[in-house]
């Protein structure tokens, strides 16, 4: 079982928040620790697996469907009544 | 950027839907792309993105100019997307928590160190598969971790769009990782 404040140091490095000491730590632990770097590793591989599926694009019609359901402007009826 | 938007707002309250459109040209990608990561679903996402505007547009004179614009057009979003899951009954029962364990659910209770199997590993497109995991996990961390790394904002701008603390987005993605972590490590 890898120590709990090492898998939280592997976080604050992943959301890029850890400092140059704690980042020292952490590199000094996984040199010793075969388990921690496999873990390490496998959380980076799954940050550029969820990564690399980010460009989607609407369907091409997406923009003119939009504007079809908007309501129909209100064409200043009450302030002629 | 931001003040092309500001004026497109200004063109859209004095009624100008053609302004409105030039609006859902710069976003429409990705708050599409955010509603397909949540639901899964290529219908349901164009329904709920194209909501996602049409509430923008009816409330726009609702909105805060100290905010983004994204991050009001991103929270519009996620909402409708939470409230289409929760009215999709399968998901919420596997999505609803376990009595007495905070943020575990019953995906949870499935065991999850088994390897995917071989077979299905080659039918499925690695896209398919990181879109496959990203569905099981519990809605709150799955929308952090969309707005994360699908759209690619900051933590602070995650806690404005979810309206939740900064430390509070930040353990649920550090779980959403985790959980991620357990299904992806044999692919």
């Amino acid at each position: 079982m890898c120590p709990e404040h090492i898998i939280e140091l592997m976080h604050q490095y992943l959301d890029e928040e850890i400092d140059p000491e704690k980042e020292q730590i952490l590199r000094e632990h996984l040199r010793s620790c075969k388990e921690c770097e496999i873990i390490f590793n496998e959380l980076k591989k799954t940050v550029a697996f969820v990564k690399s599926i980010s460009n989607m694009q609407a369907p091409a019609d997406f923009t003119a469907h939009v504007l079809a359901r908007l309501p129909k402007e209100k064409k200043k009826v009450l302030a002629a009544r | 950027m931001d003040a092309i938007i500001k004026k497109r707002i200004k063109q859209v309250i004095k009624g100008d839907q053609d302004a409105f459109g030039e609006i859902v040209e710069i976003y429409k990608n990705s708050v599409y792309q955010l509603c397909f990561r949540m639901l899964g679903n290529s219908h349901e996402a164009e329904d709920i993105a194209q909501e996602t505007f049409l509430r923008a547009y009816v409330n726009i004179k609702s909105f805060n100019q100290d905010l983004k614009f994204s991050t009001w057009l991103f929270r519009i979003a996620t909402n409708l997307c939470i409230d289409r899951l929760r009215k999709k009954k399968p998901d919420y029962y596997l999505d609803a928590e376990v009595a007495g364990s905070e943020g575990l659910t019953m995906y949870s209770q499935i065991p999850s160190d088994t390897p995917l199997p071989e077979t299905e590993l080659e039918s499925l497109e690695l896209q398919e598969i990181v879109q496959k995991e990203i569905l099981k996990l519990p809605e709150k961390y799955r929308s952090a971790i969309v707005l994360k790394y699908i759209e690619d904002l900051s933590l602070n701008e995650i806690s404005e769009i979810l309206e939740l603390p900064l430390g509070t987005v930040k353990t649920r993605i550090h779980r959403g990782r985790e959980a991620l972590r357990q299904q992806l490590r044999y692919v």
